[in-house]
């Protein structure tokens, strides 16, 4: 279901009819500070199991990139009770699919596993959150692995190697500038007792979220909740996570030629609010204005550059609203040759700064931006990514209900305000990825 | 393929970190829960197990003769349908090559009264998803909406399958799509392995040029577009499946309508079966970067094989089942040579194989390929453990409700189940099947399917000491 999942959070979420909740999501939180979260869905006889850490690579202390990630991996280590080994036996032999990620701000694992094994699961993960156990033994190792996750996602792929760049030059002192797999010197560095310290600091009932999606209902996961995750101490230290200023406003231009690169990508990205920053009000314009130039197919740059004009193979426009601070809003286009590429970068420039915000154009936008909203509760996987991507940043899970209205409600003027503002003061950063030999 | 747009820009943001790919997964799940003996750990919860009754699968003919398999599931909140025609790339004419993938690219860009971006429009504006996939042997149309939309989506789709316009603009603009994806692949080692692979395997197959070349692309015309509609897509190579929110007598008219439609029979170009025969060795592409993709394997056993479900236990032993897998613990969490390691069985009609893939730093892929050359050796020598066997039953079993948590994905396996010809009450009866494998029949089945001495691999990158 990636393919769904990854669809849900681009035009964010998937729909139901007014004054309906979007998601059948009940929240309580234990006496240790953990909030839990049912999302009811029955289906089948299974459920997703998932505990979202609200720590990422942004909490990774300067100068130890990739910490956060690296602790990701250790977490399938042995605890005192689980030995070496054995999590992922246990999960697979009761019919579990498993995995976690780490994002600029969160650390997430989770289980897909039938109803009835649910415990297991819940007891294991639980015992990870306190018990684990590092050693040199397992560190060294895993710490080769992640280097090679490195050198497979990034210095393999050279439009990587280009972000990793650009997020420093965008982001200056900002902790978005540092890659969350780690850059290559300081994963080098990196040490059992970073790795210590950082779970320690940040794995704790009061920093978690748990989230079970599928065949249960809250009074039914409360007890269990209780039972396992309930004894676990909070850290109370936990500090509330500030977020730094974003930079001063710069306009920053890369350029990159590289061997392995045989067409040209053209990215323009600005640091805009998210749901969290400014009490949200400008997020639900920034989703519209994305999916009013970004759609594929129908929005207006694919119908500019790539039916049009057609120096463009592909043009798009991506808003990612849930941040716990600024994020960003990125135009991109792809092309062939060097002629359309430099077309197009002029070309692209030139239709933004006098893209007109038509009526029209923004009543499609928003109606298909609520349209198949119902299909994030057709897989409680797919709901409980969902959910836990929107708590984890702090968003209101009352306010993620009535993400509908909020969508509803914006204008053309609202828009076309957004752009505005994005254009002429936002931090902003142009990318040009293209083939060697072609450098000016 | 996947629309072109999408594959240009797909760059994941996330670290998913256990996970890794599987070259073309294959490995189907079973049905029922059994009862697990206490797990070695006395503190892990008791489970009082449940059992799991798999959804009953309604066969029926509709009146203009469409054979349908339905579950229908009042709880989903969606529908899907998943349409798989016979016949895919590899029976594109050699001078053709991409006529398949083009094609099924252009048939959501435009078809009866609408260009491009009205039917585009029109999908998105009522969250109606549908989509098309072509791979060596089969072309798959996917639709999937809401209920209340159910009308006009199997009417889109009556539209793109019976009628596309392959307007002049769009023939050519999703042929310079493609082009630029066909460069693209050049830069990526994962791409070129694969191509590399297709070509060394099967020299002299079609097999060995299923993905597209710009001179094919740029070959194709309008006509062969229009006859590839007429041809490929018949009653007498379709298979139909629908899950989800809707019964029987709603669906058999908007089947008749998106469907009925259709020619009598096809014309789809035979692909004759394969026995790839090598001998062990290793193939060098040079690419200069700093990790070395590599692909591997030797030919595999047939779906309809009598060994298949012990074939089936044994690979998840071996490298298909993530990270529990033999080949994920001896060269991943032993000796951290790779991220991604792994290996499964590809059953492909007519040409079965196992096929693996790794990558790992261009001075460490020697010794990783040592290792998974004595992994492969070990496990055709001496078969899996008793208690290796056992705990892959169990998660080939136990995982298998999870098949029934999406619409999508249901419509899809019951498709699947269709292409590989097996009955209704597969779903019934497909943990019996894996659970009668003994700890004979998995040792008696890797000494004859795995093959030490014709393990081949293709390596792209700069590797050390090969």
């Amino acid at each position: 279901m990636r393919k769904a999942l990854f669809l849900a959070f681009l035009t964010f979420f998937p729909r139901p009819s007014a004054a309906e909740d979007i998601i059948p999501a009940t929240s309580f939180v234990l006496d240790n500070g953990l909030e839990v979260i049912a999302i009811e869905n029955r289906r089948a006889p299974v459920v997703t199991h998932m505990l979202w850490y609200k720590v990422g690579g942004t909490d990774d202390p300067s100068g130890k990139s990739g910490l956060a990630h690296v602790l990701e991996h250790m977490m399938f280590k042995g605890t005192k009770k689980i030995p070496d080994g054995e999590f992922s036996e246990i999960v697979s032999r009761n019919g579990g699919e498993e995995n976690a990620f780490t994002g600029l701000d969160y650390t997430a694992y989770y289980q897909n596993i039938a109803r009835d094994r649910l415990e297991t699961v819940m007891f294991l993960e639980a015992d990870r959150m306190k018990n684990l156990r590092l050693t040199e033994q397992d560190f060294i190792p895993e710490l080769e692995v992640v280097k090679e996750e490195r050198l497979m996602r990034y210095d393999n792929r050279p439009i990587m190697l280009l972000q990793e760049r650009k997020n420093k030059a965008l982001w200056g002192d900002h902790p978005y500038s540092r890659p969350v797999i780690g850059s290559r010197g300081e994963l080098n560095a990196l040490t059992l007792n970073d790795v210590k310290r950082f779970y320690e600091e940040h794995y704790a009932p009061d920093n978690a979220i748990l989230i079970v999606a599928g065949d249960i209902s809250a009074e039914e996961l409360r007890p269990l909740a209780e039972k396992y995750y309930g004894g676990i101490p909070p850290r109370r230290a936990v500090a509330d996570k500030r977020m730094p200023q974003p930079p001063y406003p710069v306009g920053v231009r890369l350029e990159m030629t590289h061997p392995q690169v045989k067409v040209y990508t053209f990215a323009k990205e600005y640091i805009v609010p998210s749901y969290m920053s400014d009490g949200g009000k400008k997020a639900p314009a920034y989703a519209v204005l994305a999916e009013m130039l970004g759609a594929t197919h129908v929005g207006a740059l694919y119908k500019r550059f790539v039916v049009r004009d057609e120096t463009a193979r592909a043009a798009n426009a991506y808003y990612d609203g849930f941040a716990p601070g600024m994020t960003t809003f990125v135009v991109s286009a792809v092309t062939g040759d060097a002629d359309s590429a430099e077309k197009l970068e002029k070309g692209i420039d030139a239709f933004l700064s006098s893209f007109a915000v038509k009526e029209k154009e923004t009543e499609k936008a928003k109606a298909r931006l609520v349209a198949g909203l119902e299909y994030v509760n057709d897989n409680p996987e797919t709901a409980a990514n969902l959910v836990g991507r929107v708590r984890v940043t702090g968003f209101p899970l009352e306010r993620l209900q009535q993400w509908k209205e909020d969508i509803s409600a914006v204008t053309r003027e609202e828009v076309a305000e957004a752009l505005k503002t994005m254009l002429t003061s936002a931090p902003s950063a142009t990318t040009v990825l293209m083939p060697e030999g072609d450098a000016k | 393929m996947k629309k072109v747009t999408a594959i240009l820009f797909s760059v994941l943001l996330l670290f998913p970190c256990r996970a890794f790919s599987e070259p073309s997964a294959v490995v189907k799940r079973p049905t029922k829960i059994r009862v697990l003996r206490p797990a070695a750990n006395a503190e892990l919860p008791k489970i009082r197990p449940v059992p799991f009754n798999a959804p009953e699968i309604k066969e029926f003919v509709t009146p203009k003769g469409i054979k349908v398999w339905l579950v229908e599931e009042k709880d989903a909140p969606l529908i899907s349908a998943s349409v798989l025609f016979r016949g895919g790339s590899a029976s594109d004419p050699e001078r053709l090559t991409g006529l398949t993938e083009l094609a099924v690219s252009l048939l959501d860009e435009g078809a009866g009264p609408y260009d491009a971006e009205e039917f585009q429009e029109i999908k998105a504006q009522k969250g109606i998803d549908i989509s098309f996939n072509a791979d060596a042997d089969s072309v798959t149309a996917s639709l999937t909406t809401l209920p209340e939309y159910k009308e006009e989506a199997f009417d889109l789709f009556r539209l793109s399958l019976t009628k596309p316009r392959f307007d002049r603009k769009a023939v050519k603009r999703v042929k310079e799509q493609m082009y630029a994806v066909i460069e693209a692949r050049k830069g990526r080692p994962e791409a070129m392995a694969q191509k590399r692979w297709n070509r060394l395997i099967f020299k002299g197959h079609p097999y060995s040029r299923i993905l597209p070349e710009r001179d094919g692309v740029e070959a194709v015309g309008r006509s062969n577009l229009k006859r590839f509609v007429k041809t490929r897509f018949a009653k007498d190579n379709i298979v139909v499946s629908v899950a989800g929110n809707i019964s029987e007598k709603e669906l058999i008219p908007l089947l008749d309508g998106a469907l009925g439609g259709l020619p009598e029979e096809s014309a789809v170009l035979p692909v004759p079966a394969f026995s790839p025969e090598r001998k062990a060795g290793i193939d060098v592409l040079t690419m200069a970067i700093p990790q070395s993709a590599t692909i591997f394997g030797h030919k595999g056993i047939a779906r309809d094989d009598p060994d298949f479900y012990s074939a089936l236990v044994m690979m998840h032993v071996f490298g298909s089942g993530g990270m529990s897998s033999r080949l994920f613990n001896a060269v991943r969490e032993k000796k951290g040579l790779a991220y991604s390691v792994g290996a499964t069985l590809s059953v492909r009609h007519g040409a079965p194989m196992i096929i693996g893939a790794a990558a790992s730093e261009n001075s460490k892929l020697a010794e990783a390929v040592d290792v998974i050359k004595n992994e492969w050796r070990k496990m055709a020598e001496e078969g899996p453990t008793e208690k290796e066997l056992r705990d892959a039953k169990t998660y080939l079993t136990g995982s298998f409700p999870l098949t029934f948590s999406s619409t999508p994905a249901l419509a899809n396996y019951l498709t699947r189940m269709q292409y590989f010809g097996l009955p209704k009450d597969y779903l019934q009866k497909r943990n019996a099947l894996i659970e009668a494998v003994t700890l004979d029949d998995a040792k008696k089945t890797a000494k004859r399917i795995m093959h030490p001495e014709s393990l081949f691999f293709v390596v792209v990158g700069k590797p050390a000491n090969l």
